[in-house]
């Protein structure tokens, strides 16, 4: 529908009336932050390809069997993401770019940054710095800068599909993710080649161990994450002035920043020996901050998405057969959902479960897209299927006490 | 009262271009400034130089590469077109440690040929190890691997460069190997 260097641009302050109702897709060839976006993933695509097909060529079984447990890690995430409701905040277009972002976009740049960073603290200080001090110095300024510019290019190509925090920090922990999830397989596969063992699983193993269990959550999902609610603060406040708006979204990139510089440092590290089991409460000594910051802003970001549900629903879908009161109260609570479905499953049944957490989320559609369109032949669908599926959960659980 | 979202035009141009630059001066800056800043360190004549268990008296005319050196792991040193690489690690097992590995390395992943078989060597300081000989479309190189079980240590040492001037750095590469021992304290 919108076009670059169409004559109608002129922007929010022209008479809103006059515009279609709906949100923008993902797929936006009439925008320049699109093919932006697009070109730089296609571009990293080749370069991650290119330097697998290495891995795959020197130790086959590391590249496939890490591309199966990297693999299974993602999915691990995607369901707690489902499960919690967040991947209802975007068509799954705007997941798989940002994930892809992730992992292919800004490793594609991180790597010569990193490497020009770390070879210019060995220049001009020394490599005994660079041994200590050089991931921290180059990992978090060049990683940080690069995840968040494909999440800032997503809003660009979509931007009224971001309405709340949420719907901006799910985008960003994507992108950490892809990041994440690449660069694990990525130094899975490098430590295969030097591995002083012949043994091609134990660096899969060891890997998965130290950067996906021990270091997983306190990783670039959780640091991306709070970067991102600067943007979503940036973009969602612009009744605020421009400098304030600027202050919030560089003091989240800072928080991020040194969560990120905390992590990679060496600090702590002479307090613990090398053991698994000290290397262990390191790490979470020096990630839990991390997570905790995370979590709260996570439970902003819920919270006000509650509250614009709870808005949206009381104005768009005031039939209590479609929502009713205990449902409405729970829209903006996903844990107190996921609780539900739970007591559900186990009273119940699995079917009971799998009927409630449908209907779950085909009320949170119909909200979405009620206020997407209004109300009218778009929601149809989503009050048919919340209809149905209340009549085939009814009986379900009026069968038991 | 809530309204429904409108589909309202906006340019992203300035922005996509804004992005764009921004990485590009931040990475194309970073790499820029970092080529154009010397990375060699002139080494004493004479004296030795190590690297974990590795102590070696580095020939004339041979300097550090300190970028692609890491501190207690990794030593590299040039001269010329000729690249000199001592890497220590720790050694887990196997009586050959990785040599294997390093091979298929070689072939499988830097598409280079291996020159022959491979056969042992001894320093003149007693140190023992193996090697093999190596080339590919623009360089040629060999390599030698030391276990030490006793230190429970595995030194590796890569020579390689363009082939012009070849032999006399292999020459040079062969005094520094001479001049090896495992003496020195990590």
């Amino acid at each position: 529908m919108s076009s670059e260097g169409t004559e109608r641009l002129t922007g929010p302050e022209q008479d809103r009336g006059e515009w279609p109702v709906g949100t923008d897709s993902f797929w936006q060839p009439h925008r320049a932050a699109f093919w932006l976006l697009a070109a730089m993933i296609v571009n990293g695509l080749f370069y991650t390809v290119n330097m697998f097909s290495m891995g795959f060529r020197v130790v086959p079984v590391t590249a496939l069997l890490g591309l199966l447990v990297w693999g299974i890690y993602t999915l691990l995430f995607l369901l707690v993401f489902r499960t919690l409701d967040l991947l209802e905040q975007h068509p799954p277009e705007a997941f798989v770019l940002a994930f892809a972002w992730g992992g292919m976009g800004a490793v594609y740049f991180a790597a010569p940054a990193n490497i020009a960073i770390q070879g210019l603290c060995a220049k001009l200080v020394s490599p005994d710095f660079v041994a200590a001090w050089g991931p921290a110095i180059a990992g978090p300024i060049t990683e940080e800068f690069l995840k968040l510019a494909g999440v800032i290019l997503l809003v660009l190509v979509a931007r009224n599909q971001f309405q709340t925090y949420l719907s901006v920090l799910i985008v960003g922990a994507m992108a950490g993710l892809g990041f994440q999830v690449i660069e694990n397989l990525s130094y899975t596969v490098n430590a295969s080649m030097h591995f002083p063992l012949e043994n091609q699983v134990y660096p899969v193993l060891l890997n998965l161990f130290t950067r996906g269990l021990l270091s997983g959550l306190w990783s670039h999902a959780a640091y991306t994450t709070i970067a991102s609610f600067g943007v979503a603060w940036f973009l969602l406040h612009p009744e605020r002035s421009k400098l304030t708006r600027i202050a919030v979204a560089v003091l989240c990139f800072a928080l991020a920043w040194a969560m990120h510089f905390i992590w990679n440092s060496p600090w702590l590290e002479d307090l613990f020996d090398g053991s698994y089991r000290e290397m262990a409460v390191m790490l979470a000594v020096k990630g839990i901050p991390a997570m905790i910051a995370a979590g709260l802003f996570w439970r902003v970001a819920v919270r006000e998405n509650g509250a614009y549900l709870h808005a949206l629903a009381a104005y768009f879908v005031p039939e209590r057969e479609l929502i009713r009161d205990d449902e409405w109260m729970r829209l903006g609570a996903p844990l107190q959902r996921y609780k539900v479905r739970r007591e559900i499953g186990w009273t119940f049944g699995l079917r009971a479960r799998r009927l409630k957490t449908q209907l779950q989320r085909e009320q949170l559609r119909l909200v979405r897209k009620a206020m997407t369109y209004g109300r009218g032949a778009q929601t149809l669908r989503h009050e048919v299927a919340i209809r149905r599926l209340r009549t085939e959960l009814a009986p379900l659980v009026q069968a038991r006490p | 009262m809530p309204e429904p979202s409108r589909r309202i035009p906006y340019r992203t141009w300035p922005g996509a271009l804004a992005v764009l630059l921004a990485i590009a001066a931040y990475v194309g800056g970073l790499t820029f400034w970092n080529n154009h800043t010397p990375g060699t360190r002139p080494l004493p004549i004479g004296q030795t130089v190590s690297v974990g268990h590795a102590r070696f008296e580095p020939a004339a005319g041979w300097e550090m590469d300190v970028a692609r050196s890491k501190a207690g792991r990794s030593l590299m040193l040039f001269k010329g077109g000729h690249k000199f690489l001592v890497s220590t690690a720790p050694w887990v097992g196997g009586p050959d440690g990785p040599l294997v590995r390093q091979q298929r390395l070689m072939e499988r992943g830097q598409r280079l040929e291996i020159d022959g078989d491979i056969s042992d060597f001894v320093t003149s300081w007693g140190l023992q190890g193996k090697t093999f000989a190596y080339y590919g479309s623009k360089l040629a190189g060999r390599f030698w691997q030391v276990v030490d079980l006793q230190r429970k240590s595995l030194v590796q040492i890569d020579f390689y460069g363009a082939s012009d001037g070849l032999n006399e750095a292999m020459a040079e590469a062969r005094s520094m190997l001479e001049s090896m021992d495992l003496e020195a304290s990590p």
